[in-house]
């Protein structure tokens, strides 16, 4: 049963004090073109290392992860070219504090990407435009609201044209009001084929968008299946207990 | 909390001031029979360090005086350029580093009778281009910033032609380095200087001779005429001379 | 004397006031220059002791471990050496042992100050650098940047803002200290100072128009720089 991923992890490992700690213990998974995973779990079960390590945000102590067809763990590779292709959003939105909303967006698309500044602003303004933030082009990130700080994450990874997106958490830090807004976002970019792997709390998008869900404890992949799967008949016994005790 | 601080620092304050003021009187105390001398002690053979303590032909010739007027020398080692200032506002009773007479140090400060005379050397790298006075047209001069030596060149060849080091043995040294072409200082440092860098000598022409005295603050007679009494005497018996004898090998 | 006397005395006669004027030159020159110069050392500095820092953990290759050690451990010699030795010893040592030959002042104090500086500015670099989130530098890499792009355009100018005040602390006190230039014969404005005093036997004219012009340099520098912070910070309100 030969699937072709976009993004593939082989036997991955992430051991801390010699072994001693395993965040994440033997995975293997993949992502289709145009699929979104969503990784769910407890906390410490190695979700968003897990996810940290598919653009080697996390150094794998072992195991291998291909990437379009190279194996980016190679240390020969030049991660940074792979990383374009990449786009990440964090928990803690991270935008970059001493430039404009048009300043983080096309900064990489300007210096890696070698855009002119006018198409770099065009298509960045475009961006905003669809995540209903046109107005706030030129307001510093300390202006903005949560839900409108990740918006713009968003959109500033989506200016660089990645093949895939990659949420880590991307509610969590957010005030209940505001992750619906994110939510919207993040659902028309899987409508529109983008795809994504998301870890999440947030189960209701994780039933109504992911093609596939992943569950995650003490650093294996415990179960894995569509959403109805999961949610309605879990198998494993571990899965069924984090459900109950969330939801 | 608050009230520990403020306590301490009210504590700290008396403690403070009763220093001060248990410092003051004691000074004052003493100040009958104590003779404060302002001195650079980096100026050999007039007035350096030996284990700790300072000594010198200078030292000999005051303690020689105090010994003749009852008092007792207490030599304060400060930079050469705050020696005579030192004179002047009574800081110290009186300023002996090797002071030579000049019209404009009279305007500030009284001097005694000179107790020797020297002349100010120059210093070359043996077998240099540099062998007379004349010679010094043009070229860089080393001297120790302040003295007798540094006024002088710089009156005469200006600015320009000076460097100014703390003391002689850095001017020597720049001099070895060929920073400088010459060194310009008193007579007897310069001998000093020279015995003690290989491949340095001083030329036959001196640079100028001038008269070292001992320098007391304007107005102070009955100190400066006591000193001067009992400079005369040493001059008189061959006491300075033995001194300088005993310093300055011929 | 009169006031107006003394006043002519120290600043008037023959001239007097060029030691002060041509001291403050060469105080300005070495400090602009040593400034540079200090920058320069320290960024490259501190960027190899927080590249070290950051990068030692997540680093497998055998090489590039060695690489960052090695260049870590001559930082660390440099800061303990500069750091453990005051200024007037390091400005002695360079012009009458190390720069033997040369005859250049202003040149070797440039140095032997910058050198000094460079040591402070490279830990109050670092000290911005690690004050910065480690999430920004992620954000930086995860959108394509390499590490040296990273600090460039994402890291060093938000530290550069955090440790502005520490910096021009750190120049002031540069300034200050090139006071003791004259120790390699440099006749800086604290030497014009000392000559002057040396001439006329006063030491309070020449101190206070020393110290005053000190005072004023270091104001207008001091406004300069909260003028900078003010811009930088736009981006906070």
């Amino acid at each position: 049963m030969s699937v072709d991923f976009l993004i593939e992890t082989k036997n991955l490992c992430k051991h801390y004090n010699k072994g001693v700690i395993k965040a994440l213990d033997d995975v293997s998974a993949g992502i289709q073109k145009g699929e979104v995973v969503v990784i769910i779990g407890p906390s410490g079960s190695g979700k968003s290392t897990f996810l940290r390590s598919l653009n080697l945000l996390e150094m794998p102590t072992s195991g291998s992860i291909v990437f379009e067809g190279h194996e980016i763990t190679d240390p020969k590779v030049n991660i940074n070219i792979h990383r374009q292709k990449m786009g990440m959003v964090f928990q803690q939105f991270n935008l970059f504090p001493h430039m404009t909303v048009l300043g983080n967006m096309t900064l990489a698309p300007m210096k890696l990407l070698k855009m002119s500044k006018e198409d770099a602003e065009k298509k960045a303004l475009a961006l905003l435009e669809r995540v209903g933030l046109a107005g706030r082009a030129s307001a510093y990130p300390s202006q903005l609201s949560g839900g409108q700080k990740q918006r713009v994450a968003i959109v500033r990874a989506l200016c660089m044209n990645p093949d895939v997106m990659l949420f880590d958490e991307p509610t969590s830090a957010l005030d209940p009001e505001m992750v619906g807004e994110v939510l919207d976002v993040m659902k028309n970019l899987a409508k529109e084929g983008m795809t994504m792997a998301v870890v999440t709390h947030e189960m209701g998008f994780a039933r109504e968008v992911a093609d596939r869900v992943i569950f995650m404890a003490d650093g294996k992949i415990e179960e894995e299946g569509t959403p109805e799967e999961i949610f309605t008949n879990p198998r494993n016994p571990r899965t069924q207990q984090f459900l109950q005790s969330i939801l | 909390m608050n009230k520990f601080i403020k306590l301490s620092s009210i504590v700290l304050a008396l403690v403070m001031s009763v220093c001060v003021f248990a410092g003051c009187s004691s000074n004052e105390a003493e100040k009958s029979n104590v003779l404060t001398m302002a001195t650079s002690a980096d100026f050999p053979p007039y007035e350096y360090y030996e284990n700790d303590e300072i000594v010198g032909i200078d030292i000999d010739i005051m303690n020689a005086v105090c010994e003749k007027i009852g008092m007792e020398l207490e030599p304060q080692d400060m930079s050469f350029d705050s020696v005579i200032g030192a004179a002047q506002t009574g800081k110290t009773d009186i300023a002996m580093s090797g002071i030579t007479i000049t019209e404009d140090r009279k305007n500030m400060v009284d001097f005694t009778i000179p107790y020797t005379s020297t002349a100010q050397s120059i210093i070359v790298v043996a077998g240099g281009e540099i062998s007379a006075k004349a010679d010094l047209e043009g070229k860089k001069i080393g001297v120790q910033i302040n003295t007798t030596g540094d006024t002088q060149v710089t009156e005469e060849f200006g600015d320009d032609a000076v460097d100014r080091f703390q003391n002689g043995a850095l001017a020597v040294e720049s001099l070895k380095n060929g920073k400088v072409d010459c060194v310009v200082i008193d007579g007897e440092v310069a001998k000093a200087l020279v015995d003690a860098n290989e491949g340095l000598e001083i030329i036959a022409d001196a640079y100028s001779i001038e008269e070292y005295a001992i320098a007391l603050k304007k107005g102070n007679t009955e100190l400066l005429d006591k000193i001067n009494a009992a400079l005369e005497q040493l001059l008189e018996d061959g006491t300075i001379d033995t001194i300088m004898d005993k310093y300055i090998e011929e | 004397m009169t006031f107006k006397e003394r006043f002519f005395l120290n600043f008037i006669k023959d001239s007097r006031w060029h030691y002060l004027t041509d001291g403050l030159l060469v105080t300005l020159e070495v400090t602009f220059f040593a400034v540079l110069l200090g920058i320069l050392i320290g960024v490259i500095v501190a960027a190899v002791r927080s590249t070290h820092d950051k990068l030692i953990g997540n680093t497998k290759s055998k090489l590039s471990k060695f690489m960052l050690k090695f260049f870590n451990s001559i930082a660390n010699v440099y800061l303990t050496v500069i750091r453990g030795t005051p200024v007037t010893v390091q400005l002695m040592i360079a012009y009458y042992i190390i720069f033997v030959t040369s005859n250049n002042k202003i040149l070797v104090a440039v140095l032997a100050f910058g050198i000094n500086s460079g040591a402070y500015v490279a830990e109050i670099v670092r000290s911005g650098i690690m004050s910065i989130d480690e999430g920004q530098f992620e954000a930086g890499r995860s959108l394509g940047f390499n590490y040296v792009q990273t600090m460039f355009y994402i890291v060093l100018p938000q530290a550069f803002k955090n440790v502005l005040p520490a910096l021009a602390n750190e120049f002031i006190v540069l300034l200050k200290e090139t006071s003791v230039s004259g120790y390699v014969a440099l006749q800086d404005l604290t030497r014009g100072g000392d000559i002057i005093r040396g001439r006329t036997y006063d030491a309070f004219f020449p101190l206070l128009a020393v110290a005053g012009i000190y005072l004023v340099m270091v104001m207008g520098f001091t406004k300069l720089v909260s003028l900078l912070e003010r811009r930088l910070r736009k981006s906070e309100r």
